[in-house]
């Protein structure tokens, strides 16, 4: 276990992915504490719309006076929200059904497969939106339709993997002191599969929340008063180039998240390796 | 007359727990058209030898700490990669590696392969002065037929049957023995003085492994090579060696020609491996104790924590080499006579 | 020696094909005769060795032993008990007797598993026990293979092949299988290791009478510790019987050069030993008549178009061979000098 983390903390960029991904956390929990004008997720502030930043807002104001530090800071807890429902909920189907179609090859398996495969065919995003604007904009659809986007991804990998795995000595050798199939998925193939998992999983939040923004960008996600980034970088751009700090703060909140979630599930691929784990004694 | 002559040298491995002492003063030599067993179990650095010699190394973690190796009137050690790619590796001095299935590019033919070889190696050595005299010399720039001729030709040296059809196969259509066989053309080809054989029959059959050793010996003894064989297995070496010495924990412990030292084995390590091979008659009798880890080696002898007739001196000082009958030599305070 | 009631594992021509499918339709287009009619019998405490090179069919033997295949046709016997067409949640409860083990054994441990999990996986399978007993268990056998306590924790990759293999056998153990199947138990080992594990088989074998039959192309290694050998040769048995007859008088050509190849120190290098010539026929191309006939010094026409079959030509000793008789010593001498 310390071996571990002692080579993932010997790798700056995973680190500081680590950190910021941390931060982003923590932000949402603490949002009401952290926003210097909580209620501004709501209220409005005609007076002051478009105010460049100032002591008083450090991000400016935007189109309806609303301090846009607190809306990005609150738009932590919708960012969060979006890429952890979604991501657990196309792991979830994608594990499964890559599983079972690894484990149990046949008709059903390839089937499984080809439906897939459509689904991957379609640009992620194209297909996000599609299905975004059918389910009706709003911010449980948007996990939805993301969710429904991104499972055969996850399909693909652990197909792939649990079939080699499959093919592995230790698998082999298990059914032969008689295991039942059950347990040789369920105690051992799944944790051989956990890395590709894992890495798949965060390197996918970041591309979840891109996907996130942009719909919230078309319109076809998060409506407002939802403080959801992309939104913000929607809203903003009839008052481009004048007030920049509307476009800029959001969209650059967007960057230094996916970039974050990027190099976290890099060094996470880096140092998972069963060979680290080493017993407590030498 | 020696083609090859190492004195003292001492390479370590740098790894997360320490360095490695994997080879620790070593003196060794071979002589022209002999062929040299390096025997030893896992561990003891006789793949580690081969690769300094063939200065092949892993950058990162392999390090030459000290030591000279002679070649051909050269300090090979002092060579810079790029002459050593040049005119050394590949050409003076070629390898046969273990494992014949991975040594080769699977997207590619054994006949592709080959002329690659010839193609390079032997014609850009002969541009410059490094290149050795050898028939191909004329090939300045060879055309596919007289390519394809020689790799022919080479394949039957091999006994490869119907080379013709056989040098447009994948790696994966031949069957182990061939690969090896094919192997060992490749490592003729450029006529070397020195080929390192790294337990080229540990990855087949028996019977086949028979085959290939007594090829290896035919043709080495016909060009007058010089050949470094490696391996763990004694039984092999004494099939096809004059000479073997065997290496423990990265110390020489005992070199002998094949007959003295099967005979006459005269330090404690050399018994105990004589005695655990597997013999008919007797119970099988075993070296107690464990092979030492070579980031903290014993000091002095490193074999002298198993050792039987261990004394005071076996654990502060090499023991320096004794020479006991003719070219038998021996590097212990308390060898057996 | 052997009484015949004492029998513990019974192989009646037990035949394993595996279908050569065509690229497109995946229709049958061949067989691979993986295994082809084998028959023998295994005594209890006996030691029976399988010896042949790749491609021989022994692995396949063995799972079909094991239960892991299937015979098409044949019948293996258990303790009496047929065995070989069974439901296959028979077979897998049948796992707890007849175990095997592999030749990496540091491949079939999961990597991600202690030694500890490892060790009591095949009881938590197959048996009731609480964890205290299990924990007694485990201690018991770990120590029998000369291993300790300190070792449980610790995962696979850290240990070295040796102890590997005795952890792969440990863990074979706690079930008290009666019949264990070794599948190259010192191939990759060196020899001073090599030494100890044959060691630890055998006080294994006297403190819990197991009944071993081991593969093995090592045949300096059978002979030390079978009692009875059998050869084999793409998917038949070309000679077997008791290993101190075949060693001393082998009978068969394959066997011959077999026992020939095995590089021995001391022996007398002058001497050019017999070498075999070519390579075995592909699994899916037989030849009719006898398998050996491409490599055999002794062909004849008879071999060309007649499969021999096994025919007991002394006790306890059968050869599959239709030239056997001409295999006096003086055949051999002057095929040796002619090489």
């Amino acid at each position: 276990m310390w071996l571990t983390l002692e080579k993932f903390l010997k790798d700056t960029s995973a680190v500081i992915g680590a950190g910021v991904v941390l931060m982003l956390i923590l932000t949402a929990i603490f949002a009401p504490y952290l926003a210097p004008y909580p209620e501004d997720v709501r209220k409005v502030h005609p007076m002051q719309r478009l105010e460049p930043p100032s002591w008083k807002h450090p991000f400016g104001t935007d189109d309806v006076g609303r301090d846009l530090l607190s809306r990005v800071i609150f738009g932590t807890r919708v960012t969060i929200i979006i890429v952890f429902s979604a991501t657990s909920i196309s792991m979830v189907i994608g594990v499964l059904m890559g599983i079972f179609a690894g484990y149990y090859p046949g008709w059903l398996s390839m089937a499984a497969m080809r439906i897939a495969d459509i689904f991957l065919s379609i640009p992620q995003i194209i297909l996000a939106i599609a299905l975004a604007h059918a389910l009706g904009p709003s911010i449980p659809n948007l996990i939805l339709a993301i969710a429904l986007t991104y499972w055969p991804l996850f399909t693909r990998i652990v197909y792939a993997e649990t079939m080699s795995i499959k093919g592995r000595l230790f698998v082999e050798a298990t059914l032969a002191i008689g295991a039942k199939n059950f347990r040789v998925i369920a105690l051992h193939a799944f944790p051989n599969l956990m890395p590709s998992i894992v890495v798949r999983t965060t390197i996918g939040m970041g591309t979840v929340i891109l996907v996130a923004a942009v719909l919230g960008f078309l319109g076809v996600g998060a409506q407002p008063p939802t403080p959801e980034w992309g939104l913000m970088v929607a809203n903003s751009r009839e008052y481009l180039p004048d007030a920049w700090w509307f476009a800029t703060f959001p969209g650059m909140a967007i960057f230094v998240v996916v970039m974050a979630f990027n190099m976290f599930g890099d060094g996470l691929r880096d140092i998972i390796d069963p060979k680290l784990r080493r017993s407590s004694r030498k | 007359m020696r083609i090859l002559d190492i004195e003292g040298l001492t390479v370590f491995y740098h790894t997360d727990q320490g360095a490695v002492e994997a080879l620790d003063e070593v003196n060794f030599s071979i002589g022209k058209g002999e062929i040299v067993g390096l025997v030893g179990e896992s561990g003891c650095g006789k793949s580690t030898m081969g690769k300094t010699i063939a200065r092949v190394l892993p950058e990162s973690t392999g390090e030459i700490v000290s030591g000279s190796i002679s070649f051909q009137g050269e300090d090979l050690l002092k060579l810079s990669e790029k002459e050593i790619n040049r005119r050394v590796r590949g050409r003076a001095i070629t390898i046969i590696p273990q494992d014949p299935f991975v040594s080769f590019n699977p997207v590619f033919t054994i006949g592709t392969q080959f002329s690659d070889i010839l193609k390079y190696k032997l014609v850009a050595g002969n541009r410059k002065n490094g290149g050795r005299k050898n028939p191909l010399q004329k090939l300045m720039h060879p055309s596919s037929k007289e390519l394809k001729k020689q790799i022919i030709q080479m394949l039957n040296r091999v006994q490869i049957p119907s080379p013709e059809k056989q040098m447009y196969k994948y790696p994966h259509e031949l069957s182990g023995g061939q690969r090896q066989r094919v192997m060992i053309a490749m490592a003729l080809a450029p006529q070397p003085s020195l080929v390192i054989a790294d337990e080229p029959t540990t990855a087949l059959d028996v019977t086949i492994g028979a085959q290939v050793l007594e090829l290896l010996k035919d043709l080495t003894k016909q060009f007058q090579t010089s050949v470094l064989f490696i391996t763990h297995d004694l039984g092999v070496a004494y099939d096809i060696c004059d000479r073997i010495t065997v290496m423990y924990a990265g110390q020489i412990m005992e070199s002998a020609p094949t007959d003295s030292f099967f005979k006459n084995p005269c330090h404690p390590y050399t018994r105990g491996l004589l005695d655990s091979l597997p013999n008919p008659q007797g119970k099988i009798q075993t070296i107690q104790g464990d092979i030492p880890s070579l980031i903290n080696p014993p000091k002095g002898c490193r074999f002298h924590p198993r050792c039987p007739r261990r004394v005071d001196e076996c654990t502060e000082q090499r023991p320096e080499l004794k020479e006991l009958f003719a070219n038998h030599i021996v590097h212990c305070f308390k060898p057996f006579l | 020696m052997f009484r015949v009631d004492d029998l513990i594992l019974s192989l009646d021509n037990v035949k394993k094909y595996f279908p050569i499918k065509s690229r497109f339709l995946k229709r049958r287009i061949g067989w691979i005769k993986a295994v082809d009619g084998i028959s023998f019998n295994v005594f209890r405490e006996g030691v029976m060795g399988l010896v042949g090179e790749s491609g021989c069919g022994k692995t396949t033997l063995a799972k079909t032993i094991m239960g892991m295949h299937q015979p098409d046709e044949g019948k293996v016997i258990f303790k009496q008990g047929v065995i070989s067409k069974i439901h296959p949640e028979e077979a897998r409860k049948l796992r707890r007797q007849i175990q095997y083990v592999y030749q990496d054994s540091g491949a079939s441990l999961d990597p991600w598993w202690t030694i500890e999990r490892l060790l009591r996986e095949p009881l938590v399978i197959h048996t009731h026990l609480s964890d205290s007993e299990m924990d007694e268990k485990v201690l018991a056998i770990l120590e029998a293979v000369g291993m300790s306590e300190e070792h449980l924790n610790c995962y696979p990759h850290e240990f070295s092949g040796g102890q590997l293999r005795r952890l792969g056998l440990a863990r074979i153990l706690t079930l008290n299988p009666e019949l264990i199947i070794f599948d190259e138990p010192t191939a990759g080992l060196d020899v001073s290791v090599q030494a100890k594990i044959l060691e630890l088989l055998e006080n294994l074998k006297e403190a819990f009478r197991l009944t071993y039959i081991i593969i093995s192309h090592n045949l300096s290694l059978i002979r030390i510790i079978c009692h009875h050998t059998a050869v084999m040769y793409l998917g038949k048995i070309v000679e077997i019987g008791t290993t101190q007859r075949i060693f001393e008088d082998p009978k068969h050509p394959y066997t011959r050069i077999l026992i020939d190849s095995i590089p021995e120190p001391g022996r007398d290098r002058g001497n050019q030993r017999l070498l075999l010539q070519g390579e075995p026929p592909s699994l899916e191309n037989i030849p009719p008549g006898c398998r050996f006939q491409n490599r055999c010094p002794f062909r004849k026409e008879r071999c060309e178009k007649e499969e021999p079959f096994l025919k007991e030509v002394a006790q306890d000793h059968m050869v599959s061979c239709h030239q056997w008789i001409q295999h006096q010593n003086q055949a051999w001498q002057t095929l040796r000098l002619v090489r």
